[in-house]
């Protein structure tokens, strides 16, 4: 393990400090370190309500606060841990790019903290002195200097979450528009292992719009205030969609991998159950340019499979029967994940697109079961939901061959 | 032996590839494409492989195996037929099971030829056998299945 790595691996952010060194949050595994957290803030906020006789109104506010602050932190945490264990890629470029954004990211200097405290102190100037109007309305009249404070320190606390919100997002973004523009001057391709990681990570900053939106009760009183908030939001979101966008330009597989995933007819289906009995079956499947999907009945053994184990492998290959040395064929193994029915609700546009791809991979077969369909038996019928379910694989490594020469694809 | 029915054992005659999975420690399936001969006499699949290879070790954790031969309709899958067999598999030293390459060089004269056998069996230089026994053979025909289990 390089030296850079294991800086990288102890480097944390500000709040993350006080999870990890501070007792007893220490002693505490990552999620109920946030709980711990989230009762004593609580606890401590309904004891200055009750000591110093502020409004009912003051606990709901602070409440919402609380919980706004405690799930920032858990979404922070699931950016920080996987770009911390994540492999770098081994092409130099990419190394290079994705080290710069790692170590910008979680920099000894703490950027995040100085957006955060920027923040703070522009919006704590804000609510103390133009006429108090907030602060009479989120803690009454004369609160005491306590409470003021307290609510100085959770200004702090959410300010901080909402500049770590933005940095993250912000160098994000910095990052994909570096990869593109190295694979655009290179050719070539970025690992897929690279980029569904810092995909999920884009995705992480984009849900950290989300706690806001408790804030809302908070900052409705506030024109200002509001505004600031639903900034914050567009920012967030529109920012990382920008940073998706360019990532999903970016290949994931050499050019004649993902030719023969596009364009390979059949993939043959490995399943196994939870103890280690394998399963294989012929499949048709789409590629929609990152994973694999497939749709199988819901009496298939493949799915009863996958209930018991997630682990799949697909083989897609290109048969020569008079040669077999010329045969082509890509090995993906990965994770699958099956399509009930809140998960369909949830993907309508992903659920259109495969439609689309299925109908212009296998017209003949769509035409074919649309015609004889109803001689299927009940329970292979191909209505999706009621008799048939979308599996969809995500690779997590692959292993290509090509006129008998095996290619390891790094992952 | 329970005899198994004549559309399995001629596909198995006829075809040239099975797709053959095996599973790790790990519950990691893998799968690759593999030449096989079937001996009708025993009931055997026999396919040859290199003792390094990741099938051949999986083996060693878990001799579970599973293999589908098919032929398939690109137009209209009711026509698509195949077989699924579920088995257990061994490991055998290739040296001491020439019948079972003389088996290899009949289905696929152009592919295995015995005297030439380090030149032509590239990627992976053969020194195992992995026979499979099998316990479960699904047989379909469109959407029309054929079950034949072990007694």
């Amino acid at each position: 393990m390089s030296r850079k790595k294991i800086q990288i691996k102890k480097r944390v952010w500000v709040h993350e400090f006080i999870l990890d060194r501070i007792p007893p949050f220490s002693y505490l595994p990552r999620f109920w370190a946030l709980i711990a957290q989230l009762i004593i803030m609580e606890v401590v906020g309904l004891l200055c309500v009750i000591v110093f006789s502020l409004p009912l109104r003051s606990a709901i506010l602070g409440t919402l606060a609380i919980l706004a602050v405690v799930v920032w932190s858990a979404i922070a945490h699931r950016i920080s841990l996987p770009l911390k264990k994540a492999r770098l890629p081994k092409n130099p470029d990419d190394r290079r790019t994705i080290s710069k954004y790692r170590r910008l990211i979680f920099s000894e200097k703490h950027y995040e903290a100085m957006a955060g405290s920027i923040f703070t102190l522009l919006l704590a100037l804000y609510v103390i002195f133009p006429g108090k109007q907030n602060l009479d309305y989120w803690l009454g009249g004369n609160p005491g200097v306590l409470p003021l404070a307290l609510s100085l320190l959770l200004l702090w606390e959410v300010s901080y979450r909402v500049g770590l919100g933005m940095w993250t997002t912000l160098l994000a973004s910095v990052r994909s528009s570096w990869l593109k523009k190295a694979v655009d001057k290179r050719g070539g391709h970025v690992p897929y292992g690279s980029l569904d990681y810092l995909e999920k990570t884009d995705l992480m900053n984009m849900i950290m719009a989300f706690p806001a939106f408790m804030l809302l009760p908070i900052v409705l009183s506030d024109f200002i205030l509001l505004m600031v908030l639903v900034g914050y939001c567009i920012f967030v979101v529109s920012i990382s969609a920008v940073s998706i966008f360019n990532l999903r330009r970016v290949p994931p597989y050499p050019d004649e991998i993902k030719q023969l995933l596009k364009t390979g007819r059949f993939a043959y289906f490995g399943s196994s159950d939870g103890h280690g009995r394998p399963h294989i079956t012929p499949v048709i499947y789409v590629f929609d340019g990152r994973s694999a999907f497939i749709i199988t009945s819901k009496v298939s053994k493949k799915l009863k499979n996958l209930k018991e184990n997630r682990n799949t492998a697909m083989l897609i290959d290109i048969r020569n029967p008079e040669e077999p040395l010329n045969n082509r064929a890509a090995l993906l193994r990965g994770k699958a994940t099956v399509y009930g029915v809140p998960r369909v609700l949830a993907h309508p546009i992903q659920m259109l697109r495969l439609r689309r791809l299925f109908h212009r991979k296998y017209p003949a077969y769509v035409k074919k079961y649309a015609e004889k369909g109803h001689l299927l038996p009940a329970a292979w019928r191909t209505t999706l939901l009621l008799r048939r379910l979308i599996v969809r694989v995500d690779v997590e490594s692959m292993l290509y061959w090509e006129k008998a020469r095996l290619i390891r694809i790094p992952g | 032996m329970k005899e198994i029915p004549d559309k399995i054992k001629m596909l198995l005659a006829e075809g040239k590839f099975t797709y053959f999975c095996t599973t790790g420690a790990d519950l990691r399936p893998h799968v690759t494409p593999m030449i096989f001969v079937h001996d009708a006499k025993s009931n055997k699949i026999l396919l040859m492989s290199s003792r390094n290879s990741k099938k051949v070790r999986n083996l060693r954790s878990k001799n579970s195996v599973s293999l589908t031969v098919d032929v398939r309709n690109p137009v209209n899958p009711f026509l698509n037929y195949g077989v699924m067999i579920q088995g257990v598999a061994r490991v055998l030293d290739l040296k001491k099971r020439m019948r079972v390459l003389e088996m290899f060089s009949r289905k696929y004269p152009r592919f295995v030829r015995r005297k030439n056998l380090k030149e032509k069996l590239l990627p992976i230089y053969p020194d195992v056998i992995i026979e499979v026994a099998p316990k479960l053979m699904v047989y379909w025909r469109g959407a029309h299945f054929t079950r034949w289990e072990a007694a």
